[in-house]
């Protein structure tokens, strides 16, 4: 697994990525993808906002985020929930 | 302009073996031991530097479980049972113990309960490990070193052998 990049996402704004978790698959929507300021990160530093199901709401952990034959291991974390779902939050920094 | 070059030469080698060491890492199965190779080295609610610092660990070699790989960052345990994300450059592949109870641990001469103690080691020493087998290892705690039964220390699989 390569030091992910915004490069990486944000072209695909608006695409869903299929997370598995307790063997069910769900269904993540890419909404934001943001640099954030020079962390001294490889790669550089960004942060990427997913908007999934309202329920259930996916516990902070790593999962793997498949769009088309790519898998990213993705660190995220439920930051907030609405009638339109659950947005998480995943930080490269 | 020798030393120019040296220097640069140097850096070459030295930046080769921290990518083969990186490198190494990442494919390393969890869990798995490693240590802590910084004097100051901070534990993170989560795998990057926007989560919040929960314990700083000020104890280099103290020995750590690596239970999950995140890009730069690994999740740790440490001999406590607390967990949280560390950077990778923090910690080493070194094998390290720390000597657990509540009373001194014998060190032996040879790994036998039968053979002279050298001297006890209080429990929270550290110590490099070597040579684990049959239920006993070989710490070196700051050039003293002896043998101790596994069961004293955290930082050794319960089954597994080192050489």
């Amino acid at each position: 697994m390569h030091d992910l990049t915004l490069k990486d996402f944000a072209g695909h704004l608006g695409e869903s990525y299929t997370v598995e978790a307790g063997g069910t698959a769900f269904a993540l929507g890419l909404e934001q993808a943001q640099e954030l300021p020079a962390s001294g990160r490889a790669g550089g530093s960004f942060r990427l906002e997913f908007r999934g199901p309202f329920e259930p709401i996916l516990p902070q952990a790593i999962y793997e985020f498949r769009r088309g034959g790519e898998a990213f291991e993705i660190f995220v974390v439920a930051i907030g929930r609405d009638a339109e779902g659950t947005r998480y939050e995943a930080i490269f920094f | 302009m020798f030393a120019r070059v040296v220097g640069f030469l140097l850096l070459v080698l030295l930046t080769g073996l921290s990518l083969s060491a990186a490198q190494a890492q990442r494919q390393r199965e969890t869990p798995y031991w490693a240590s802590i190779a910084s004097g100051r080295a901070m534990m993170r609610a989560g795998p990057g530097r926007n989560y919040p610092g929960t314990w700083l660990y000020v104890r280099r070699d103290l020995p750590v479980r690596v239970l999950e790989v995140y890009q730069s960052w690994r999740k740790i345990e440490d001999p406590d049972g607390t967990s949280g994300w560390m950077l990778v450059n923090l910690l080493s592949d070194a094998r390290t113990a720390i000597v657990r109870g509540d009373a001194p641990r014998p060190m032996h001469e040879r790994p036998d309960q039968a053979s002279p103690v050298r001297f006890r080691a209080e429990p929270g020493v550290v110590g490099r490990l070597s040579h684990c087998s049959g239920g006993w290892c070989h710490l070196d705690v700051r050039g003293r070193a002896g043998f101790i039964r596994t069961g004293h220390i955290w930082g050794i699989g319960r089954d597994e052998t080192l050489s």
